[in-house]
């Protein structure tokens, strides 16, 4: 049952091409058919045109000028030269000028033109019950100074030229035939070598490990070579996404166990305490970390959800100045009770539109994270700005703070999930890495700079306007 | 106050119980939604405390049918879906707030007491605040019993941020809200109506806090009853 | 429907049933001895029980004359048309006096005795000399036609009015035989004048001559029809036949369907008959006819070696001889070097032949 989808398609493939293969050929074949018809036609008169031709010449030949008049003495080889056509009637007539017959059957039909001396004439007509084809020709004959012409018709019914056309039609189209059948199964024979790396290709894929990342190692015909690269350089991401998500599950294990295990280890130092006062510090301690672990568990929940919504591409237009708006204003409803001054900067966008493609939800957290660093690491009394404005091919959604601030060297490994600048302390480290992955998915660029204040300054760069 | 909490899990359940019990509060609970839903049908709380995962019905059914009801009771969501779109359905069904779980007590022993004094306010005619009193029929606001002059815009001002507070206010919705059509005041007047209020509300928990680019923002700071 | 369905049931019982009842004739035009044919037509209709033969003989020429006579009157009765004159044949069925007909169950043809498919060669004849034995001893027999021509340039007084053959102005095989002598030899006019010398005896038809052979009246008769010569000489000791080792002209009988044939089938099945392997041996065994079927060609054994056939082809060839003109001219030329020139007129030539009946 599995099988069926592949084989089918497989088959379809080839099907395809050979019945596109056979399409070109049944043109062909029609217009050879039009032209063998054409060919053999002529070819069949022609051919018997020659008998008639000749039996007229040799007749004429024996054509003599009497004092009675005109004579002939037909040769047998005459009558023998048109029964060469084996099955058809013969008709003639030996005629002069005038029109008086002078032997032959004086009842056949006249041709529609006058005849020239010399010049054969060929034409049909209907005679006794059948279809014929004759010849006239003259000649001029002279006795003495008496001359005279005598002309003479022959024809015979059409049985052998239309047999010798069908034969050459069915001959002709005989071999049509057969040279498309034979390069059908040339095609058929070609459509199958070409195919074979494929089938080797499916072959290799079908039976491997779920864990086995080796590249492709068939040697592909030019045509396919890129399709033979594209899937080894999928298998190479294939590959790396999973070493990554090794690499997430064991960072992730590592962080959670941690986290819990210092909060059991303040949790149980606080059942050995005697006095009440320590307890109570040990147990504030623990308060502060399982404040941490919920960060965490937040933090790591919404990477997944950014990471997973990312894949689903779940993508609409919206307007990254209402986003940024309503997000600022969640996050000031948040910190009402400190004393951080915010700031929410238009700058004119110069008719570049606000509205980019991608997915709210996600580019909502990023903003989140962005603010909720600038909190955590900036101080008290800090200045946070957001500010859109228009960069060469679209807009930027830029974040500053007053904050200490990320020494040049380490703007790369910040980015990186679980790096967190200020080890130890309140970050979780992968506040960075959501607007990472949400820039990503967005093919925004994200920088980070110092900021004009001193701080830390983060930049997204959208390109792309809205979707389609 | 007597308070009914919906929530289906009874560890979470039974320590927000107890430190409610501690402050002297009457707390029910309730852990299946169909039940909760028969129960609101026939009894009168002060405040509710909403999870939105349950059995038998969700948090947003038994939301949606109380004010279905006309039933204005405060409803709190307490939620650990991760979404923005169902806080954003839960207010638009008619919650009053919302909190993320896991959540501090205090927090929400904070935004409970806010819920019930605005509930109660409103039933007083009053706003009441630790040292604050505002009378809404008198329009008259007291700082520790000794009357604070404000002038007709301040108070109309005043009233504008308590009905609004936590969120944020542009001038341009101020200015519409404080002054009609033809009197068009200058941005600049506005700023210099909220300093002039600022002031004289100082001493008071009530202050207004400026938002560069996006406006003002008001809030009254919690005080123990 | 159901109606339609038994009306035809019954139509086709009752067709049936005349056919069995009511045998259908068949009318068959021949240039053939009856006495010749007649076992083998009354085996037709002893195998075809259904089917009446009406049997007519004609000379040739005249069956040739007839046919044409009524070709516009279709309520003549013929069905079939069998000749010796394969010339006349071949010139009725290109004036489209035949209807086609593709044999069932038929033995192979050879080319030469088939035409369009509409005229048929059954037989196979060739033409011999017959003589006299007691008259003409073996010694004295030709090898070959230039030898008859010495031995009568030598011998002419022992030839003189004992010679036969046909009259080609009258006889239409004997016409068709004469010309095919002269396609086939450049020497047959010498021969011609030879029997000229001779003072020969003309006859409508073979018979006559081997009659006149057998009576001792012509020492030999030239070009006649072998299957009646051949089975003369089985009934009569005194007659021979020879056949020349140059060659030997051989005729088939032809048979066609008239056009306009009234008994169609009875036809077809009659040509089918006559060129089935049961046909060809009952030509064999029932006529004096030879079959043209090899196997059944057991009169012709003893000549098969040393006489080489050559058979006459139908086709339109045969036509030229047919020609007016053609024929008018070769007609004179026989009759400059066959006849003696005293003799041309006609009844001049009865005279003498009268007187020289009486003379012996």
């Amino acid at each position: 049952m599995l099988m069926m989808p592949r084989t089918k398609r497989r088959q379809s493939m080839r099907q395809r091409l050979l019945l596109g293969m056979l399409a070109g050929f049944i043109a062909i074949l029609s217009i050879i058919s039009i032209g063998l018809w054409r060919y053999a036609d002529d070819a069949a008169n022609q051919s018997y045109d020659r008998l008639l031709s000749g039996a007229a010449l040799v007749i004429l030949e024996h054509t003599f000028l009497t004092t009675q008049g005109i004579s002939v003495d037909i040769p047998y080889s005459a009558m023998e030269t048109v029964g060469l056509a084996r099955d058809d009637r013969v008709f003639y007539r030996i005629y002069s000028q005038n029109g008086t017959t002078i032997t032959g059957d004086s009842q056949l039909p006249l041709p529609d033109v006058i005849v020239n001396d010399k010049i054969p004439y060929y034409f049909d007509a209907w005679y006794s019950l059948e279809r014929a084809h004759f010849i006239v020709q003259s000649r001029l004959l002279t006795e003495g100074s008496h001359s005279d012409t005598v002309i003479v018709q022959i024809g015979h019914t059409r049985r052998a030229r239309n047999s010798l056309r069908t034969d050459l039609i069915i001959n002709g189209f005989s071999i049509a035939l057969i040279v498309t059948l034979v390069g059908l199964f040339f095609i058929w024979i070609g459509i199958n070598r070409a195919l074979h790396p494929l089938i080797a290709i499916e072959e290799d894929l079908r039976q491997r490990e779920v864990t086995d990342f080796k590249l492709l190692q068939v040697k592909p015909p030019r045509e396919i070579a890129s399709l033979i690269s594209s899937i080894n350089a999928y298998i190479q991401r294939l590959k790396n996404s999973l070493e990554h998500s090794q690499d997430f599950i064991a960072d992730v294990t590592h962080q959670t166990r941690t986290s819990l295990g210092t909060l059991q280890g303040q949790l149980g130092l606080a059942t050995q305490e005697t006095s009440l006062e320590a307890m109570r510090e040990r147990l504030q301690r623990a308060d502060c970390q399982v404040q941490r672990t919920i960060r965490l568990n937040n933090q790591l929940l919404s990477h997944a959800m950014v990471i997973h919504r990312a894949d689903k591409q779940e993508t609409s237009n919206f307007s990254l100045v209402d986003l940024a708006r309503s997000t600022l204003e969640q996050i000031v409803r948040d910190q009402i009770h400190s004393h951080i001054e915010f700031a929410f900067i238009l700058d004119d966008l110069a008719g570049e539109s606000d509205i980019i493609g991608g997915d709210p939800i996600s580019l909502r957290e990023a903003l989140r994270n962005l603010l909720d660093n600038a909190v955590r690491h900036g101080p008290p009394a800090n200045k946070i700005d957001v500010r859109i404005c228009k960069h060469q091919s679209g807009v930027s959604l830029i974040v500053d703070d007053e904050g200490p601030g990320i020494a040049k060297d380490k703007h790369k490994k910040v980015l990186e999930r679980f790096y967190s600048d200020t080890l130890g302390d309140t970050g979780s480290g992968l506040g960075l890495a959501i607007v990472n992955a949400v820039a990503l998915s967005h093919k925004a660029t994200l920088s980070l700079q110092n900021s004009p204040s001193g701080g830390l300054r983060v930049r997204l760069d959208f390109t792309n306007g809205g979707l389609e | 106050m007597r308070m009914l909490y919906i929530e289906d899990n009874r560890e979470l359940a039974e320590t927000v119980i107890e430190r409610f019990r501690n402050e002297g509060h009457a707390i029910d609970l309730e852990c299946d939604g169909e039940e909760a839903n028969e129960l609101l049908r026939h009894k009168q709380f002060d405040l509710i405390l909403l999870d939105i995962n349950l059995p038998g019905k969700s948090g947003f059914e038994i939301l949606r049918s109380m004010r279905a009801r006309k039933d204005k009771t405060p409803v709190l969501i307490l939620t650990a879906r991760s979404e923005i779109d169902d806080r954003v359905i839960g207010l638009d069904a008619g919650a009053d707030d919302y909190l993320l779980k896991p959540f501090d007590f205090r927090e929400l022993s904070a935004r409970c007491r806010a819920l019930a004094r605005r509930k109660a306010g409103n039933a007083r005619n009053e706003f009441i605040n630790g040292n604050f009193v505002f009378d809404m029929a008198s329009k008259c606001a007291t700082i520790d019993g000794v009357d604070v002059e404000l002038r007709n815009r301040e108070v109309q001002l005043l009233e504008v941020f308590l009905n609004n507070l936590g969120q944020v206010l542009s001038k341009e919705d101020i200015a519409d809200r404080i002054y009609t059509f033809e009197e068009a005041p200058t941005l600049n007047a506005i700023e210099q109506l909220i300093t002039r209020l600022r002031k004289k509300l100082d001493r008071s928990p009530f202050f207004v806090k400026t938002i560069r680019g996006l406006g003002y923002i008001a809030h009254v700071n919690d005080a123990p009853d | 429907m159901i109606r339609l369905v038994l009306a035809l049931l019954v139509l086709i019982f009752l067709s049936s049933l005349s056919r069995a009842t009511e045998p259908g004739t068949l009318n068959i035009l021949s240039a053939t001895d009856t006495k010749a044919i007649k076992s083998l037509i009354r085996k037709f209709e002893l195998l075809n029980p259904d089917i009446h033969i009406t049997y007519q003989e004609f000379d040739a020429n005249e069956l040739f004359e007839t046919i044409r006579k009524h070709r516009d009157d279709p309520s003549y009765p013929v069905d079939i048309v069998i000749s010796s004159a394969m010339d006349l044949q071949v010139k009725l069925v290109n004036e489209g006096m035949a209807r086609p007909h593709n044999l069932v169950g038929a033995i192979d043809i050879e080319d030469w005795a088939q035409w369009r498919n509409e005229l048929y060669g059954f037989t196979f004849e060739p033409l011999v000399l017959a003589y006299n034995k007691s008259m003409f001893p073996e010694a004295m027999h030709p090898k070959t036609r230039s030898d008859l021509a010495s031995i009568m340039r030598d011998f002419p007084v022992f030839f003189n009015n004992r010679i036969g053959t046909y009259d080609i102005r009258d006889a239409g095989s004997g016409y068709l035989f004469a010309t095919q002598d002269a396609i086939q030899s450049n020497q047959i006019f010498r021969l011609m004048e030879s029997f000229g010398r001779a003072n020969p005896r003309t006859y409508c038809c073979t018979s006559d001559i081997l009659d006149d052979i057998a009576r001792g009246k012509l020492i030999l008769g030239y070009n006649l029809i072998g299957s009646y010569a051949l089975a003369r000489a089985r009934q009569n000791p005194d007659i021979g036949v020879l056949m020349f080792n140059d060659y030997t002209i051989v005729m088939a009988r032809t048979a066609f369907i008239h056009r306009d044939a009234a008994h169609v089938s009875h036809a077809k099945r009659f040509l089918d008959f006559l060129l089935s392997n049961a046909g060809q041996e009952a030509i064999a065994k029932n006529s004096d006819l030879i079959p043209i079927l090899r196997e059944y060609r057991t009169a012709l054994a003893p000549f098969e070696d040393t006489s080489p056939f050559l058979p006459i082809h139908l086709g339109v060839g045969l036509l030229t001889y047919q020609d007016k003109l053609k024929k008018r001219n070769f007609l004179t030329n026989w009759e400059a070097s066959f006849l003696p020139k005293k003799l041309l007129l006609p009844q001049w030539n009865n005279q003498l032949r009268t007187k020289s009946v009486d003379s012996n």
